[in-house]
């Protein structure tokens, strides 16, 4: 059966992907190609951390009673991040290629340790601690990073 | 659930700044080393000088740099934290610096003092560094297999220590007739850099190739068996090398040899299918530093599979200078230009607290002063392969370019420290406290 890490680290991957297409398109300065690509990365990660914060991360809280421990620094973490994606947004906005390529590398560095971290330790501990609901939960997580707007928010 | 609780206690910026800024000073003593011997010192691999520049090289550049990144890493990668982790620094880096200066000195002129002095302070170090790691890792379930070639390279990094004991004692008399000196030069050779820094480069190499430089992954049961399998071949080879079994020690250095070269292999054929649209100083690092592994690894098995190569000890040389300056130093450099700016961008962004956001880590080492010291780099590795293969022609030129590439890799360091120093500074202004009068 499929678990919370499975689902969860494919769709690290997913936006990789969609990080790529967007670096490869400011690579050649192909701006409006860069913005829209961008754009659907931005979504997905902000679709990831919401399924995460809202979703995830409470049942993990609520099951082992402990609120300022990992999840909460993987809450800092995705502030950190948002400004990152803002940053780099703006920077493509601006057509500025150095400053877009500075954030973006800063990002996806900043991105990867942190899934690194999730991957292999947290979402272990979701699996481990959560294996009575997990299906349930491996369902609602897919409904929400898949088909955004439909899952619980 | 101990080590999930430690995510955030990062170490200290100083903690693994003193180990990356002491590397490449190791790397300008092998330079001026190389030059004050001359061309007479490069006739084997078994002159005085050689053997203290593949210890400055291996001890004095690879061990400080690579005790430094995982000191960084444990906590990203296995959720584990050191206690006291500036302490287990300073201790660490401190015994190993004297060490590595003692070691390289008293193998140079045969001191036996200077010797006996290294080998404790080594041992000393790495038992601190063995068992704050061994303490941080304890209940760290192995879910990955990052974590469990991580735990492996370290008890590789053990079996390595005692090895050089053995030799220690062997070299300064006491055990000099007791112990087979050449087989266990040969198994603490294998130990250092394939059980060691080999299984620990591939564990790095299963996550950082594919999530940094966007690739597919490595193969799930590549990456499960690799380090098992190399420790495994390795214990094998140890067994059959200290019991003189010349044929079976062949077969089993060969299958040793095989696997390094299938990692190599596969590492480039993964960075082959990387989605990133420009290869940068990192990436253009790990391609070198996995085609030398790889032309080591055949060069090896061919000087094995004839008598007429084998006897040349050229070879010898080439493929230390392959394994050495092209594959662990080369990844050492291309990891430092990712590692270094990002935690530098990362310390400054935790003293912002998110209402300053610090500069993007591309500006923290200008890029053109990263592309030429690389360049740099580069231009060494191939100068100490001409001089491996012609030492009076090349000498000179290659101990001057290790000299030059890694001042310029030190100073490239510096600029990353000054950087997070002024902008530190310049957040403090910001709000006010009293730091910024500092």
């Amino acid at each position: 059966m499929q678990g919370i890490r499975d689902v969860m680290a494919r769709h690290h991957r997913s936006c990789d992907d969609l990080l790529a297409a967007a670096e490869r398109a400011a690579a050649n300065s192909a701006w409006g190609t860069a913005l829209d690509a961008f754009a659907r990365f931005r979504e997905a990660m902000l679709v990831h951390f919401s399924a995460e914060e809202s979703f995830l991360f409470p049942l993990f809280e609520q099951r082992t009673g402990i609120h300022l421990g990992p999840t909460q620094v993987m809450r800092l973490e995705h502030a950190q991040m948002r400004q990152l994606l803002a940053a780099a947004e703006s920077a493509l906005a601006a057509h500025d290629g150095e400053e877009y390529a500075g954030n973006a590398e800063t990002l996806l560095i900043m991105m990867q340790q942190h899934n690194v971290k999730e991957e292999n330790v947290l979402y272990p501990m979701c699996d481990e601690q959560l294996a009575d609901q997990l299906e349930a939960i491996v369902q609602q997580l897919k409904q929400s990073i898949e088909q955004p707007g439909q899952g619980a928010e | 659930m101990q080590a999930l609780l430690s995510f955030d206690q990062a170490p200290p910026f100083a903690a693994p700044f003193r180990f990356f800024l002491t590397a490449p000073v190791f790397g300008v003593l092998a330079g001026v080393l190389l030059l004050a011997s001359g061309p007479a010192a490069l006739a084997s691999r078994w002159t005085p000088a050689v053997l203290a520049v593949t210890h400055l090289i291996t001890v004095g550049f690879m061990l400080q740099a690579m005790l430094g990144a995982l000191l960084q890493i444990l906590p990203v990668v296995a959720g584990a934290n050191m206690l006291r982790p500036l302490l287990v620094a300073r201790l660490v880096h401190a015994s190993l610096l004297c060490g590595a200066c003692l070691l390289a000195g008293g193998l140079l002129v045969q001191h036996t003092v200077a010797l006996l002095a290294a080998a404790t302070l080594l041992a000393g170090g790495l038992l601190i560094f063995l068992t704050a790691a061994t303490h941080a890792l304890y209940a760290v379930p192995t879910t990955s297999p990052t974590i469990r070639g991580i735990k492996l390279a370290l008890s590789g990094l053990g079996v390595t220590t005692i090895l050089g004991l053995l030799l220690v004692y062997a070299l300064t008399g006491e055990g000099s007739n007791q112990l087979p000196f050449l087989s266990l030069t040969a198994v603490h050779l294998a130990w250092g850099l394939l059980g060691w820094s080999l299984v620990l480069l591939s564990a790095v190499a299963f996550v950082v190739v594919p999530m940094f430089q966007l690739t597919p992954p490595y193969h799930e049961r590549f990456a499960q068996a690799f380090p098992p399998t190399v420790v495994g071949l390795l214990a094998l080879w140890t067994l059959v090398e200290l019991n003189d079994w010349a044929n079976v020690s062949l077969l089993s250095a060969g299958l040793l040899l095989a696997a390094a070269g299938a990692f190599a292999g596969l590492t480039l054929r993964l960075q082959r299918l990387s989605k990133r649209p420009r290869l940068d100083a990192t990436q253009h690092c790990w391609r070198v530093a996995m085609l030398s592994t790889l032309a080591a690894a055949i060069l090896w098995l061919l000087a094995n599979s004839s008598a007429q190569f084998g006897d040349d000890n050229r070879w010898a040389l080439v493929s230390g200078v392959l394994v050495l300056g092209g594959g662990f130093m080369t990844a050492i450099v291309g990891m430092l230009y990712k590692i270094a700016p990002f935690l530098v961008w990362l310390h400054l962004q935790n003293h912002g607290a998110g209402r300053v956001l610090a500069p993007n880590m591309n500006k923290v080492i200008p890029l053109v002063h990263i592309e030429r010291q690389t360049l740099a780099h580069f231009v060494s590795l191939l100068l100490l392969l001409a001089a491996a293969v012609w030492p009076p022609g090349f000498a000179y030129p290659a101990g001057l370019a290790l000299v030059v590439a890694n001042a310029w890799l030190l100073r490239n360091l510096v600029l990353a420290v000054r950087f997070y120093r002024r902008h530190r500074q310049a957040i403090d202004a910001t709000r006010g406290t009293p730091a910024a009068q500092r």
